[in-house]
Formats: structure tokens, C-alpha cells, sequence
């Protein structure tokens, strides 16, 4: 009897090694690096957001996701062109654009069919034409290609709905974009992320709290003040102190009702 | 029972934790200046151990890893840093890295040798607000792009005289067409102003040299310029100043489909003149006016259609310094170009553009014993297409060109000839020339180098001759700032039309000819743009007078120099710094020997600061300095003397406001030539060179003013 226990004592000491190691490996790598990534984008610096990039760099050819990887790594560029974006360093952003467009070329390479892949290389392309607009006639429409091949693979994606409306959103009208555009993806976007259940787990699930952001300020602009509202809270539920809409959006929103409740 | 137990925990903690120290990495991560390289990812090849470094390019990580693994550091724009590691437990490892700039592979090299761009775009020479803010260039393309390196102070006016050749030599394109006549009182020296007004266009590129195959017909320079895209909303303002009134209205007509622009000038420069007291040089003071509809209809997602159409006058009347015979040189001309361009992008990604057009420019030039008619006619068609693959990009068009070009009237032999009494000679011509293109060109980028071959071949009907120039422009990216590039190529150019006439040219005439070689450096990061440039040009083929007065094509030289430029921001200061240095001889024209041409200016300085001293308030400085033109004092002493030197500086002010509900109104004043300094641009001699009068600069010190509106 005791050299039973001994015998399953030390099966399970192997037992719970193997568990481990199969848990460092592969996909538990992947969606460690996701979670690592997605706090990096809400504390919003450049710090964890490199540190997550460096994650995902590491994880080349070490499992057997590398599409996912290189997509991830591109993600994390995305986010540190949109970081440098925002603090007006334009040679900052644009390595993390070029080395973003690059990322998913290769990823592409090795799942032709990622249609999260497809709007992120569209956007990323987009972000290139803002850099020299001369590319525009040929990125532009290319661009387009790609965001229309990613909704014909999944068209519930709440990503490629939100990518499609930030790029319409930060297009004019006289190239096809414009706000009212926008909105139409923005809502669609809402919509399908209630009911986003990927398929991939090791796909990515950002995108939500940008996507009510992005509806609720198309809405202001519309008029739909209560409607934007809504979409304000939902954020400010998720992040009561996001800067935007607590110092800018809601503010000048709050205004406007209160004008149209004195008329 | 106890002790089975025990066993069973050490054995799931040794598992967990393991028995023996982890080895210890640490170190430092540093750029080639010695600069701590923040959040480089630090980390062991054969697994995920690693970290980024901190803020002042710090790491320090522990692995478990025993034996000989690869430690790589890598950090985006340099290149990777690996090395091999004996890595025994307890151990501490330090390192200090310097990670060296990569080759930048990959990075999109948009820049060539000898090209500069204008427009508002992040990364370009000069923004359309360095144009329109540069002082002394009265808000003219062309005088804001004679402070860049390599354009000579060879005249007063607009014309480019580029790396030692003649104005004539500097092809001019708007939207993809040839412009034939671009200058406002044109003159031999190109014009007075520049036709289009810097606020029509999207974007200018200028070359200086080494330039692609897609342009053609110059032999030293090309400017190429884009006209406005569609408006994205209603603007219309108007503007007055001391010489000149302008107005213009967009209109969205339907919002994202169709897009109408409508510009006017009208200048009179009596008043400006008047006040600065040198209205006696004038019989007429120059005068213009002129008329810019620019329409654009996007016809899908893809396709677009533009239409310019621009239609100018302009009259002057100049008394001519001449100690024989002191003249008055009168002309009157007429400027018309429509033009079309159809743009989309075809199956497979190919963007193609389609443009064709007309123009006419008349003239009636008079003085003395010449008096003449010309109209010169220019029908054109071009169509280009273009496609890339990744980094891959190739480029390929074809064009033709019909030239028609009629005078009639009576001339002398010699264009500056002012006596009344000289012989002239009635003559009544036609010509007519067609000339066919066509070009290829490839980017190829090979690691860290840019290769951009290009062959163009051109056919002219009056040379009869097929010419095949060759051309290639290398770009090799050193770091992310710095990039070296050369270009080689060759450039033919046919003369202008009136040279084939019977009674004045040569029917016979062919093609002249030009080879470049360039190399040069530019150093460009965080707004701080500097290049310099150093370059060979020879010429063959030139048109040189025989001794029965025809033109023959055995003119020759050449040009060398080096080109500096430096356009830098602090704070609330901007601006620029260009030096061209000069050696140009030639055989040409009417110099039968070689010599300095009148556009060899050995020195050439400019310095222009901005200053933007609040919002709303901004003063501006330009000073300009140049080695004298040379002249030629004696019958046998062709081009062996210099006048002074040209030195000039000019002063603005601005003040941005909203008046009137505007949504700008800026007011501005500025003075020209604050020194006073009377620059002669020439001498004129009698002919038999005993008497000489200074041809003098038309700019005295002279102020201006005025403001524009925009809502």
C-alpha cells in the first residue's frame, strides 16, 4: 500500500509538470500575451505597450500559432503608432506603421484567410497614407480591397465593422468616408461584439469600449444626444476617469442638451 | 507514512522551484553616440526569458537555462544584436551592447537625388506656407523655389536657371502636362512672376537634376506641379494690395461628387511703382489679369476627373537702357491652357492617369525695328500607369506632342537690337513639330539601397531623330536619418520651336544633349532637413550662332558645383540656409568661344527665417547674396568681367486675425531691398564699346502692402 501511495504521489508530482510545461507552451502563451497587451492599452504608455510587443517578438517560432503571433506583434505596433499619433511624434509612429504592415504581410502568408489580420493590415495601410498622401491612389485603394475581402470572411467580425468605421471616420467625404458612414459601422460594430463568440480562441476580443466611444461621438455629431450619452456611459462604466469624454465629450455633450432644453 | 508524505512535497517543490541558483543577465543597451535605447527587448533565443530595457537602456533578468544558449537584443530600426552564452547556474552575466543604426530595410525611401517637394505635406522641402511666407518672393512659386540650392540669381524675375544651364532648360509641368510659356511677362530671361499662384496647387516637386525618365524635354531642371484637389467645403475669399486684387470661391457643388474652384487676379502695378518712385522706367506699367476654373468630379470610388482651364493677359512697356539708341520695349501677350486629367485605378491594381490638353500664348512683342505676332500652340496627350508590388514599383507612359507655332511680323536678326534703323526682315512662318515619348520606370529596392532605373525614348518629326536616354538614381538609406544618393543620366532636348525657321534658325537642327552625374548626402530627422550635393554636367549639341547667323548644333560645355541646404525649427523660429557653389563654361549661342554664360554665378546665398512671435503675429527675413553676372566689356573679351555682386534683403510682417466674421483675414506689409542697395543686373554697351549704362535692378527699396480675406 505505501508503495502505491508512493507510486501515485510521484505520478502526480510528473502529472502536474507535464500540465505546466503544456500550459507555458502554445496557446496559453498567445492569450497571456493578449491579457499582457490589452492592460498595456489601457494604462496607455509606451512602457508595457513595448514590453507587450516584446512579449509577442520572444514567441516567434516557438509555437505553432505563429500567425496569431505576428498579428499580435502588429497589434501592439498599431497601438504604439496610435500612441505616438496622439503625442504628435510622427517620426515616432511611423516605424511601428511600416513594421505593423509588415507583420501582417507575413502573418497573412500563413493564414491567407484571418479576416482580423485583413482589417488590421487595411487600417495600418491607411495610417501609411496619412503619412504621404501621394500613396493614396495606390494604397488607398488596396486598402479597401482588404477591409472588403475581411467582411466577405466574417461578416459579424465587431473588428473589422469598427475598423471599417475608424477608417470612415477619419476619411473625408469626397473619398468615400464621412461620419454618417462611420456611425452605420460603429453601430454594426456594437452590435456584433454583444454577440462576438470567436470561433479561435486565441483570436483577438479588443476593439468594444473604442467602438461605443467612436459610435457616441458619430451620434453627438448627428444630433443624437441621447444616444451618445448611452454610449458615453457604457465606456465611462468600464473607465470612469477616460479622459476624452470626461474633459471634452461629455462636457460639450452636456452642454448641448442643456441648450436644447432652455429652447 | 510521514516520511512518504515529505518525500512527495520535496520532490513537488524541487520540481516547482528547482535546487540549483538561476544564472543572472544583466547590462546596458546603447546607440553608436552612446545614448541609453529604451525598451529593446532583451531575451534567450531557445525560450521566453527576457525583458525590455528601462528608461536609460537598463536589463537584468534571471533564467533557469543552463548550457550554451543565444542572447538577442532588438530594437525596431536597429539591427539585432546576438551572442552566444555559456550559462551556468548562480552565475551573473553583464553586458554592455552598442546596437549599431540598421540598413534600413525596408523603410520607404521617397527621396532622390537633386529633388525637393513643396507642398503642405509632413516631409517635404518646403510647405505652401514657406512659399507664400518667404520673403521677397511675393507669394511666387517660382521666386520661393530661387531659394532653394542649385537655381541661380541669374535675373530678376521668376525664371529658373538650374546647376548652369539656361532658363529655357527647366521643363515645367502642371498636372502631368507640359506648360510651354509658365511666366507672367515673359522675357528672355524667363518672366517677370510665375502664372500659377501657389494657392491653386496641392503640391509642387522640384529637381535640380538627375531627374526621372518620366519627364522630358530639359536638359537641367524640371518642376512639376499638382493642382488643387476637390474642396471639401464652401471657402471664398479676396484679397487687395498695393499692385493687385484677387478673389476666389470652392464649392462643394455636390458634397464627395463634384467640386468647383474659381480663381482671378488682377494686377497694376502703377501704384506700387508711384509710390516707390520708379514709375519713369515704364511707359506702361505691367499690368495682368487672370481667370483659373479648376473642376473636379469624382465619377466612382476609383475614377476621378479634373479640368483646369486658366486664361492670363498681361502688358508692358519698359524703357531700354542702350547708350546707342535708348529704346522702349512694349509687349503684349496671352496665355490659355485647358486641360483634362482622368484618373482610376484599373483591374489588378494598376492606377493609370490620363491627361490631355491645349494651350496658346500670344504675343506681339515691339521695339524699334522689330514688331511681330507669334502664337504658339501646344496639343498634348499623355497616359500613365503605375503599379506596385510591396516595395517593387513601376511606372510606364507614353505622351505626344504637337507644336504649332506661327510669326509674323518683322524682326532683327538680334533680339536686343533697339536701333529703329536696323535691318529688319518681314517674315510670315509656320511650324510645326510633333514629338512622341514614351518611358519606363522600375523601384527596386535591394536591402538598404533604392535603385530607380528608367529608360525614355523620344522622337521629334523636325530632328527626325529617335534619342534613347538612359537614367538611373541610387538611394541608399545609411540609418533612419541619414541617406546617400547619386543619379546618372542622359537628357535631350529639342530647341525651341522658332529656331527652325528658314529666316532665323536652321531647319536642320537636332537635338542638344546633356549628361549628369550626382552625388550627395541628407541628413533628415524631427523637422531638421540637411543635404548637400555635388554634381557634373556635360553638354554637347548646344545651339550656337555660325557665322552666316544660322544656328548650328556645335555648341558644347559644362557644369559642376555643390548645392547646401539646411531648413531647421527652434521654438518659434524656422527657416532656411542654401549655398550653391558654381563652375559653368559654354560654347553656345552667340558666345564662340567657352566662356562663363551670363547664368554662371559662381556664389549663391540664401538665408530666410520665420518667426512666429505669437499666434497671431509673425515677422520674416530674407537675405540673398550673389556672385555677379558676368558681362562682356570688350568685342574680344567675351564674358571676362563680373557685375557686383547681388545683395538683397527683404523684410514681411504678418498679423492673423478673423475680421468680418472671416474665418481668416490676414493683414501683411513688406518691404523689398530694405539695404537700398541699387544691384546692377548687366551692362549695356554701345557697339563699339566705348560707352556702357548699368542695367539696374527694378527693385529699389519698395514697400508693400495689403490683406486677404478668407471665409
Amino acid at each position: 500500500m505505501k508503495k502505491q501511495l508512493i507510486v501515485v504521489c510521484i505520478f502526480c508530482v510528473m502529472v502536474f509538470n507535464i500540465t505546466l510545461t503544456a500550459q507555458s507552451d502554445g496557446g496559453a502563451l498567445i492569450i497571456k500575451g493578449r491579457c499582457q497587451l490589452e492592460e498595456a492599452v489601457e494604462k496607455w504608455d509606451e512602457a508595457p505597450l513595448m514590453s507587450a510587443r516584446a512579449y509577442f517578438e520572444r514567441m516567434i517560432g516557438k509555437t505553432e500559432h505563429d500567425a496569431w503571433t505576428l498579428y499580435y506583434i502588429a497589434l501592439a505596433e498599431s497601438k504604439l503608432a496610435g500612441y505616438h499619433f496622439a503625442n504628435q511624434a510622427m517620426d515616432d509612429a511611423k516605424p511601428y506603421v511600416d513594421g505593423g504592415i509588415q507583420h501582417l504581410e507575413e502573418s497573412l502568408k500563413i493564414k491567407p484567410d484571418n479576416a482580423d489580420a485583413l482589417a488590421l493590415l487595411s487600417s495600418l495601410l491607411g495610417n501609411k497614407i496619412a503619412f504621404d498622401p501621394m500613396l493614396g491612389m495606390t494604397l488607398g485603394p488596396k486598402s479597401g480591397r482588404l477591409i472588403g475581402e475581411a467582411f466577405a470572411l466574417e461578416p459579424n467580425n465587431p473588428r473589422v465593422s469598427f475598423i471599417a468605421g475608424q477608417s470612415a471616420f477619419y476619411t473625408p467625404e469626397m473619398y468615400g468616408g464621412g461620419r454618417d458612414i462611420a456611425l452605420k459601422h460603429f453601430v454594426k460594430a456594437v452590435a456584433d461584439y454583444k454577440n462576438d463568440k470567436p470561433s479561435d480562441l486565441l483570436a483577438p476580443v479588443w476593439g468594444k469600449v473604442d467602438a461605443y466611444l467612436y459610435q457616441g461621438i458619430c451620434q453627438m455629431d448627428q444630433k443624437l444626444n441621447d444616444e451618445a450619452l448611452a454610449s458615453f456611459n457604457y465606456v465611462l462604466q468600464i473607465h470612469p476617469t477616460h479622459a476624452w469624454i470626461t474633459q471634452a465629450l461629455l462636457p460639450e455633450l452636456k452642454k448641448r442638451m442643456a441648450e436644447l432644453d432652455v429652447e | 507514512m510521514r516520511r512518504i508524505l515529505f518525500l512527495v512535497f520535496f520532490f513537488l517543490y524541487m520540481s516547482l522551484t528547482g535546487t540549483e541558483k538561476n544564472a543572472i543577465i544583466s547590462g546596458n543597451v546603447i546607440d553608436k553616440h552612446g545614448q541609453a535605447i529604451a525598451y529593446a527587448n532583451v531575451f534567450i533565443v531557445e525560450t521566453m526569458e527576457g525583458t525590455v530595457t528601462d528608461k536609460v537602456g537598463n536589463f537584468h533578468f534571471e533564467s533557469k537555462n543552463v548550457g550554451i544558449i543565444n542572447l538577442r537584443i532588438t530594437y525596431m530600426g536597429y539591427a539585432s544584436y546576438e551572442k552566444k552564452i555559456h550559462l551556468q547556474p548562480g552565475k551573473h552575466y553583464q553586458y554592455k551592447v552598442r546596437l549599431e543604426e540598421e540598413t534600413v530595410q525596408g523603410k520607404a525611401i521617397t527621396i532622390t537625388a537633386s529633388s525637393y517637394i513643396a507642398s503642405n505635406e509632413e516631409g517635404t522641402t518646403l510647405t505652401a506656407m514657406d512659399v507664400i511666407r518667404t520673403p521677397g518672393a511675393a507669394a511666387d512659386l517660382f521666386w520661393a523655389i530661387k531659394a532653394l540650392p542649385g537655381v541661380q540669381q541669374a535675373a530678376e524675375g521668376a525664371g529658373l536657371f538650374v546647376r548652369g544651364g539656361d532658363v529655357t532648360e527647366t521643363a515645367i509641368y502642371l498636372d502631368g502636362a507640359l506648360i510651354s510659356h509658365p511666366y507672367k511677362y515673359e522675357s528672355p530671361t524667363g518672366g517677370f512672376f510665375g502664372s500659377f499662384s501657389p494657392f491653386l496647387l496641392k503640391g509642387t516637386y522640384f529637381s535640380s537634376g538627375g531627374y526621372g525618365a518620366q519627364y522630358g524635354n530639359g536638359l537641367s531642371g524640371v518642376l512639376a506641379m499638382e493642382s488643387l484637389d476637390m474642396p471639401a467645403e464652401a471657402t471664398y475669399g479676396f484679397g487687395i494690395g498695393l499692385a493687385a486684387e484677387s478673389a476666389f470661391i470652392s464649392l462643394p457643388v455636390i458634397k464627395g461628387k463634384l467640386g468647383v474652384s474659381v480663381s482671378g487676379n488682377l494686377s497694376n502695378t502703377k501704384m506700387l511703382f508711384k509710390l516707390n518712385g520708379s514709375a519713369e522706367r515704364f511707359t506702361r506699367t505691367p499690368q495682368s489679369s487672370d481667370l483659373n476654373i479648376n473642376a473636379i468630379a469624382r465619377l466612382s470610388k476609383y475614377w476621378q476627373l479634373k479640368l483646369f482651364h486658366f486664361m492670363q493677359s498681361d502688358r508692358v512697356g519698359v524703357r531700354v537702357e542702350d547708350p546707342d539708341n535708348p529704346g522702349v520695349f512694349e509687349n503684349d501677350a496671352k496665355n490659355r491652357f485647358t486641360h483634362a486629367v482622368l484618373q482610376g485605378v484599373l483591374p489588378g491594381d494598376w492606377l493609370i492617369i490620363v491627361n490631355g490638353g491645349v494651350s496658346r500664348y500670344s504675343q506681339h512683342p515691339r521695339m524699334a525695328a522689330m514688331n511681330f505676332n507669334m502664337h504658339d500652340d501646344l496639343g498634348q496627350f499623355h497616359i500613365n500607369i503605375e503599379k506596385g508590388w510591396g516595395d517593387l514599383h513601376i511606372k510606364a507612359g507614353t505622351e505626344m506632342l504637337d507644336y504649332t507655332t506661327t510669326i509674323n511680323g518683322a524682326s532683327t536678326r538680334d533680339d536686343d537690337n533697339t536701333d529703329p534703323d536696323a535691318d529688319a526682315f518681314i517674315f510670315d512662318t509656320n511650324y510645326q513639330a510633333r514629338k512622341f515619348a514614351a518611358y519606363l520606370s522600375i523601384d527596386v529596392p535591394v536591402g538598404a539601397f533604392k535603385f530607380i532605373p528608367g529608360l525614355r525614348s523620344t522622337y521629334d518629326n523636325q530632328a527626325d531623330q529617335l534619342v534613347i536616354d538612359p537614367r538611373i538614381s541610387i538611394v541608399y538609406g545609411l540609418s533612419m536619418n541619414w541617406t546617400v544618393t547619386a543619379a546618372l543620366g542622359q537628357y535631350h532636348q529639342t530647341p525651341n520651336p522658332r529656331y527652325y525657321d528658314e529666316h532665323i534658325g536652321n531647319p536642320d537642327l537636332g537635338y542638344s544633349r546633356a549628361r549628369h552625374a550626382i552625388a550627395g548626402v541628407q541628413f533628415d530627422k524631427d523637422g531638421t532637413l540637411f543635404r548637400v550635393e555635388a554634381y557634373v554636367k556635360k553638354y554637347d549639341n548646344l545651339l550656337l550662332h555660325d557665322l552666316g547667323y544660322r544656328y548650328i548644333n556645335e555648341g558644347y560645355g559644362y557644369a559642376r558645383g555643390i548645392d547646401a541646404f539646411l531648413k531647421s525649427k527652434y521654438k518659434t523660429f524656422s527657416g532656411w540656409l542654401s549655398y550653391s557653389w558654381l563652375d559653368a563654361k559654354r560654347c553656345w549661342m552667340d558666345l564662340p568661344v567657352v566662356v562663363s554664360p551670363y547664368f554662371d554665378i559662381t556664389n549663391n546665398f540664401t538665408a530666410v527665417l520665420n518667426w512666429e512671435a505669437t499666434v497671431r503675429l509673425n515677422f520674416g527675413a530674407s537675405f540673398r547674396a550673389a556672385t555677379g553676372r558676368p558681362y562682356t566689356p570688350s568685342a574680344d573679351a567675351f564674358q571676362s568681367k563680373r557685375v557686383p555682386p547681388y545683395i538683397k534683403l527683404d523684410l514681411t510682417v504678418g498679423y492673423n486675425t478673423c475680421l468680418f466674421g472671416s474665418d481668416m483675414t490676414i493683414l501683411y506689409a513688406s518691404c523689398s531691398n530694405v539695404l537700398g542697395r541699387t544691384n546692377i543686373m548687366n551692362y549695356s554697351y554701345s557697339s563699339d564699346y566705348t560707352q556702357r549704362v548699368a542695367v539696374k535692378s527694378a527693385f529699389s527699396r519698395q514697400v508693400y502692402f495689403g490683406f486677404q480675406i478668407n471665409f
